[in-house]
């Protein structure tokens, strides 16, 4: 795991010229936190190129937020340091950082106007050049995310999403070292959401400074990010580009969070009968495709965690060779596709995603057909994609 | 259980000229989980305050079966909430959050063990039963929230953004139990979200609002297939549907689709919508997945350009510009991860079957009549 976490970005991933001789990368080696008995963040070691987006992802408690505030200043870490190209800062206040954060808590000033609360970290000492056509550049960015008709209002008269979108518009105007975005567009509708990941990412994409941007949803972070990091229990479990992270998991937490819906996780174990080789638990036997063969090999009897993406698998009719038995538990039409989920022997739920219009009913008798691209082997164990010893 | 029923209801807060939520007309029928979906600041929230009784109603009576409720305070009306931002007693034990309800209301210790065990199994709360709310996740203490209100039994459910803060296979799978249980125990339930792929999930019928005002209610499936309007086209799907300007071509049915330069038949059957229309001109539909794309080759010249592409996991979802088209960007879906990058040039193509037809004034869809 930590030798993934330190292992830098595949060389594709970043392809933007670099930045001026003052710009500098993020980089962040073995930062470690507690509070109390719960280690929060366990030896996070990553790095940021100037100009190059990180998403990290991962479930609530993760230690997201933590990363955030430590990187901020507004939390100190145990261990480990952080530095912008060569220089340290993990020793200087919150203050002499010039790092942007926007809060996934919001966090406005209540007694100013929404123009103000924007205008507020352009105005700080510090800041940028007072003399700039402030004004501007505020309301542009309100403009941008459609609450310039709420520019004089004050905070409390705003409704969810609005609040979200003027503290992101505060972290939008700044011109820092590293902007940090915690959870940016989470309660906005789809729409819209849609349009801010195209348009942010774009602007992100034009700065020479690196960003991070947080978000529980694994989805998001595919869209967003030049790389991906997943990060589980404090600890980074993958980082590496969107296909990667999509294609490859390296361990089932990371399989868990990403997709909607996420891969299926089924326990068993892998067994040799005539030569081929076979996942097993109740109610349930699958040949393995070839590709997962080398890697079964040195897992025979040993505990595994089958990865069924719910993309890969379908429902067809009951008895087809080399299916698995077992029937429809629920359906969900999406319009543009439905979730199936099947249960097997009453025990181990299937969600699959399909194009297929058909009609599933409730408690119908059907197969599952499991080809080889859509399945991934993991060690129960360790929780880690099979790799060749 | 009971059913509930807006009957005109306004809201206008003080001090502000915005009407935030304009003459609604809307039932929630008994055993119905209905969602209300709409942008940020559509009015959403303040519907749902209302049937909570925690905003008053400027106009118009709330019902909850045949009883008027709006005079009624909070306690009075029996309901459960759960709010996007938990509402939990920071200083208590998520147990003792979740059996809160119903010490006040003398059950007995028991029941209340009973109660407040099967919640917290059902939402994976068990290893942190004693833990206080305060150092918990933003996550585990909706999940908490959740708890608290489905211990009681209540006779209707008020959910305003419960998963907004979970995420992947949590979200995913809290959704799913609680709509289970939402129809096992047959809970009359509004669910306020801004996040259709939950409402679908979710909600037996959606109801979508913007800018205050009630545009459809129906089942997720017709949102999606008949969608009323054009706001309702392009709010529900994601990404959204794209919509492209069109001019009526001659009486057989053709249909020029101006950013292609190109006709389409739309077949007898369907050509009657297309009279009476202002200079002939409407409003064509597309979903980002019916929209055909493909490499250029013998039979399909290129037509566009790939502008933006994000992977989205099992999908990539692309922006193109259609050559000759200024400012005009067709969003196209595809199982992904697929081959085209920024810069790459494309054919693409749309099948008539797969149009949505709208009214470039009133935005109304043709074939539905009012
Ligand atoms: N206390 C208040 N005073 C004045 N205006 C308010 C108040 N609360 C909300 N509004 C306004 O009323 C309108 C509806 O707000 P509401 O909170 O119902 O939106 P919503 O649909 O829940 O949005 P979101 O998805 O962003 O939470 C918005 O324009 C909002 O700015
Ligand atoms: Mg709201």
């Amino acid at each position: 795991m930590t030798m993934l976490a330190r292992s830098r970005h595949t060389p594709e991933a970043v392809t933007r010229p670099a930045a001026g001789c003052e710009a500098g990368g993020l980089s962040l080696a073995g930062i470690t936190k507690s509070f109390g008995a719960i280690k929060a963040l366990d030896d996070v070691t990553l790095a940021v190129e100037p100009g190059e987006i990180l998403a990290v992802t991962g479930p609530s408690g993760a230690g997201k937020s933590t990363l955030c505030r430590i990187i901020a200043g507004l939390e100190r870490q145990d261990q480990g340091v952080g530095r912008f190209g060569a220089e340290e800062f993990t020793h200087l206040a919150p203050g002499r950082r010039r790092v942007a954060l926007m809060f996934e808590s919001y966090a406005l000033y209540p007694h100013m106007s929404v123009r103000e609360n924007v205008l507020s970290p352009l105005r700080a000492p510090g800041g940028p050049d007072r003399q700039l056509d402030h004004d501007g550049t505020v309301m542009e960015m309100l403009k941008l995310l459609e609450i310039d008709q709420l520019a004089d209002r004050s905070p409390s008269a705003l409704s969810g999403g609005q609040k979200q979108r003027v503290a992101l518009a505060r972290a939008l105007v700044q011109d820092p070292r590293i902007l940090l975005l915690d959870e940016p567009i989470s309660h906005l509708d789809a729409k819209l959401r849609h349009k801010l990941r195209g348009e942010i990412r774009r602007r992100l994409m034009r700065r020479s400074t690196p960003s991070i941007w947080f978000t529980p949803d694994g989805l998001e972070a595919l869209s967003v990010g030049d790389r991906v990091a997943v990060i589980d229990e404090g600890r980074i479990e993958q980082i590496g580009t969107p296909e990667d992270i999509w294609l490859r998991p390296a361990t089932v937490g990371v399989a868990r969070l990403i997709g909607d819906p996420p891969m299926n996780l089924i326990k068993g174990h892998v067994e040799v009968k005539d030569g081929r080789f076979l996942f097993i638990r109740r109610g349930m036997t699958l040949p393995l495709p070839p590709h997962l063969v080398p890697v079964a090999r040195h897992k025979v009897e040993g505990r595994v965690t089958l990865g069924l993406r719910a993309d890969g698998v379908s429902v067809v009719a009951p008895g087809t060779e080399g299916t698995i038995p077992g029937e429809i538990y629920s359906h969900e039409p999406f319009g543009k596709h439905d979730i199936v989920t099947f249960s097997i022997a009453g025990e181990v739920r299937v969600k699959i995603k399909t194009r297929d219009q058909s009609s599933f009913r409730i408690g119908d008798a059907a197969a599952l057909l499991c080809p080889a691209e859509g399945m991934a082997l993991f060690d129960t164990e360790t929780g880690k994609a099979l790799a060749l010893p | 259980m009971t059913t509930v029923r807006f009957d005109s209801v306004w809201k206008r807060y003080d001090g502000s000229d915005l009407v935030a939520v304009q003459d609604l007309n809307l039932a929630c029928r008994e055993g119905e989980m209905l969602a209300l979906l709409g942008p940020s600041g559509c009015g959403k929230s303040s519907t749902l305050k209302m049937a909570a009784g925690l905003e008053q109603v400027s106009e118009g009576e709330i019902l909850f079966g045949d009883r008027p409720v709006s005079r009624l305070s909070p306690g009075e009306r029996n309901i459960a909430m759960v709010f996007e931002d938990y509402g939990l007693y920071p200083r208590l034990t998520v147990r003792q959050n979740i059996s809160f309800p119903l010490e006040v209301r003398h059950f007995t210790k028991d029941e209340i063990k009973k109660r407040v065990d099967g919640a917290l199994e059902l939402l994976g709360l068990k290893d942190m039963a004693d833990a206080g709310v305060q150092g918990l996740s933003g996550g585990a203490q909706q999940r908490v929230a959740i708890g608290r209100a489905l211990v009681r039994d209540p006779e209707l459910i008020l959910f305003d953004e419960p998963l907004s803060h979970l995420d992947g296979d949590q979200k995913v799978m809290l959704r799913t139990e609680i709509k289970h249980l939402q129809k096992t125990r047959g809970i009359t339930s509004i669910l306020v979200t801004h996040d259709q792929t939950e409402a679908t999930a979710m909600a037996d019928r959606i109801a979508v609002m913007r800018h205050g005002v009630l545009q459809q209610v129906d089942t997720p499936d017709v949102l999606y297939r008949r969608p009323a309007n054009v706001f309702v086209a392009n709010f529900i799907g994601e990404p959204p549907m794209n919509l492209l300007t069109a001019q009526v071509a001659g009486s057989t049915g053709g249909i020029h689709i101006d950013a292609l330069g190109e006709t389409l038949a739309l077949g007898d059957a369907r050509k009657r919508h297309l009279t009476n229309l202002r200079h002939g001109r409407l409003i064509v539909g597309a979903r980002p997945e019916h929209v055909a794309i493909m490499a250029p080759g013998a039979v399909s010249q290129a037509n566009a350009i790939v502008a933006y592409r994000e992977p989205r996991g099992d999908t990539d979802s692309l922006v193109v510009t259609p050559f000759g088209s200024s400012g005009i960007d067709i969003r196209i879906e595809m199982p992904g991860p697929g081959s085209f990058r920024s810069g790459d040039k494309v054919a693409i193509s749309l099948a008539p079957e797969n149009l949505h037809l709208f009214d470039t004034e009133t935005e109304r869809n043709l074939e539905i009549e009012p």
